[in-house]
């Protein structure tokens, strides 16, 4: 069936292996380090907002929604590195029985589609409030035209990225899910 | 270029090229029901990469052949998935017979193996697995075991299986 030799495959194998898992290491270190990096961001804005609003109430209270967008974000972003770190650890193993090995698979694509789907929850909330807050400020004064016109776009531009993203991935979920469901639908025939 | 390995990478590598080559069979045997030609190296890779991350994680809870089993057919089924909805893979693609390979009755011989090759391919990835599994020899408890299932159920199963697969190759066999 093979014409290779075992040498030539063996280094073929490691080559794959080395590429594989420098891929897999940085995916692993980008997204822990993008995670990271928007968990800090939302609490350092968080942080920033609350203490403004602690120091000067009053021309700062179209700033309250934003502090909620903010404090929903940070919340969300840890309910969100906890999903993943399950994940890693369920698809760990390799070795399961068929059977389990499908449905780990299936729990798997019910928790990435939780977490897209917390993500567009989280965009659909926080986008809007954090608008309003820069509406607000425009409005008594604490932020002029073009300021807020920049607040706005950085507002805008996560939720196109989030929505846009994930909205695919929730479909291609749905897709993958309808292929495994039908796979297990064979064992639990009869 | 070569980089330094540490004992313990060396001794992984090691132990994974030993397990690797007395099982090669196994992996060939599963790549081969699900792939073929350039499909099927492909997989067989995928299934050398997915051991290599199992096996240190044999705990010898299951015989070594079963683990690699599983974690073959794991691998398989996920790859065939994996491949793009819509488009036809190599595998769906026969490979040519040449008439002149051999003495006739090899030729036979090929042929009635690529018959058979070509109708597990069509059968649902479960069917193939088990009659995979059943003819590398497997007895039913251990076709139980990687693939999950009880052993009076791969029992029925099985006997279906084996009745769709003939219905398959007779249906070949007019129609040629």
């Amino acid at each position: 069936m093979q014409t290779e030799s075992p040498r030539s495959r063996h280094d073929e194998l490691r080559s794959a292996l080395a590429v594989s898992q420098r891929r897999r290491r940085r995916h692993a270190r980008l997204q822990v380090a993008l995670y990271t990096v928007f968990s800090l961001m939302t609490l350092a804005g968080a942080w920033v907002v609350a203490r403004a609003l602690l120091l000067q109430p009053a021309s700062l209270a179209g700033a309250w929604p934003a502090l909620l967008a903010q404090v929903g974000g940070a919340a969300a972003l840890v309910v969100l590195w906890r999903w993943q770190r399950r994940r890693l650890v369920a698809l760990a193993d390799r070795a399961l029985p068929v059977r389990e090995a499908l449905q780990r698979q299936l729990d798997d694509l019910a928790l990435q589609r939780r977490q897209s789907r917390l993500l567009l929850a989280l965009a659909a909330v926080a986008v809007p409030a954090l608008l309003l807050a820069v509406i607000l400020q425009l409005r008594d004064g604490s932020l002029d035209g073009a300021a807020a016109a920049s607040l706005a776009l950085l507002c805008l531009l996560p939720g196109i990225v989030i929505g846009g993203v994930h909205g695919s991935r929730l479909q291609r979920v749905g897709r993958q899910t309808a292929a495994l469901e039908s796979l297990r639908s064979e064992f639990d025939a009869d | 270029m070569k980089t330094p390995t540490s004992p313990t990478a060396g001794r992984r590598d090691d132990d994974f090229s030993a397990c690797a080559d007395r099982h090669r069979r196994i992996l060939l045997g599963i790549a081969h029901g699900f792939a073929q030609g350039a499909d099927r190296d492909d997989l067989l890779q995928e299934m050398l990469l997915a051991l290599w991350h199992a096996l240190p994680g044999f705990a010898g809870e299951a015989a070594l052949s079963t683990f690699i089993y599983r974690v073959a057919l794991n691998t398989a089924l996920g790859w065939k998935r994996s491949l793009r909805a819509g488009t036809v893979g190599l595998d769906a693609i026969a490979e040519p017979q040449d008439p002149a390979a051999g003495p006739p009755t090899v030729l036979a011989l090929e042929q009635r193996d690529h018959a058979l090759q070509q109708a597990l391919r069509r059968l649902s990835p479960l069917d193939r697995s088990l009659l995979l599994l059943q003819l590398d020899g497997l007895p039913y408890r251990d076709i139980a075991d990687v693939l999950g299932l009880s052993e009076s159920n791969v029992g029925s199963r099985l006997t279906r299986a084996r009745q769709r697969l003939a219905t398959l190759i007779e249906g070949d066999h007019h129609a040629d």
